[in-house]
């Protein structure tokens, strides 16, 4: 027998994100406006995980500084460690401001938490049915926005 | 159920992206259009979040701030603005907080 069921995963999966903050400072002015801008960033970062925390999220966070170029803080580290990490984590890059290098390190970034439609076209899994024993294969396939099994 | 390859049937969809992208100056390039649309593209069917923040008294520039709403809006987010660490710290809670209320 042949049917079709729709599933949502991302209702049983509210509580997961994947952060990625991408972060572009400038190191110009003296020594103490510079400090307070950075001390500023890492208690507003601290207080978004805390936030989230609160809430019992299963989140993990990438953080990219960026220049000219991208540099990479952290990446995908769990949120209870992030918190704890945060304060010697963050460096000052000097020197310039350049989106792009930063947007292509956060897409890659996010991908390591999700897969592009466009890389999963359809993933053959076992099928978890009760005839085991003469069922050979279900398919998931990808189709925005829904996912179908079809089942033996 | 079980997978044949590296991953679960769960893990594709583990997690909901969210960008914080923040700067307190415009890029030297006119750049990142592009990049912020692939990122739209890839990820929005995964519940893609993004927020562009200005921070900082030089980020009140109508070129940052119409640069930063743009990139935003190129990847139906928002843009959000901090002259201060307060305002900066009120914006990355409000952020978090909604993340418990999207769905």
């Amino acid at each position: 027998m042949n049917h079709t069921r729709t599933l949502s995963f991302f209702l049983s999966h509210k509580d997961r994100i994947a952060v990625v903050v991408l972060i572009s400072l400038f190191c110009d002015g003296d020594n103490q406006a510079r400090d307070n801008r950075w001390s500023d960033l890492k208690m507003a970062v601290q207080s978004f995980l805390t936030v989230r925390s609160m809430v019992d999220a299963h989140d993990v966070v990438s953080i990219v500084t960026f220049n000219a170029h991208a540099i990479e803080e952290c990446k995908m580290m769990p949120l209870a460690k992030c918190a704890t990490e945060l304060e010697t984590m963050l460096g000052a890059p000097a020197g310039g401001t350049r989106f792009a290098p930063a947007l292509e390190m956060a897409r890659t970034l996010i991908d390591q938490g999700t897969k592009s439609p466009s890389q999963v076209k359809e993933r053959i899994f076992e099928c978890a049915c009760k005839h085991t024993s003469t069922c050979t294969r279900t398919t998931l396939t990808l189709r925005s926005p829904c996912y179908s099994i079809r089942r033996c | 159920m079980y997978t044949h390859d590296a991953y679960s049937p769960l893990s594709l969809l583990q997690y909901s992206p969210l960008l914080m992208f923040l700067s307190d100056g415009e890029s030297t390039d006119d750049d990142g259009d592009n990049e912020m649309c692939q990122i739209k593209k890839d990820f929005g069917f995964f519940g893609l979040q993004v927020k562009t923040l200005g921070f900082g008294s030089d980020a009140t520039d109508r070129s940052i701030v119409a640069k930063l709403t743009k990139l935003a809006e190129l990847a139906g987010g928002d843009f959000l603005q901090a002259i201060d660490g307060v305002q900066l710290k009120q914006c990355f809670e409000k952020a978090a907080a909604s993340l418990a209320h999207r769905y």
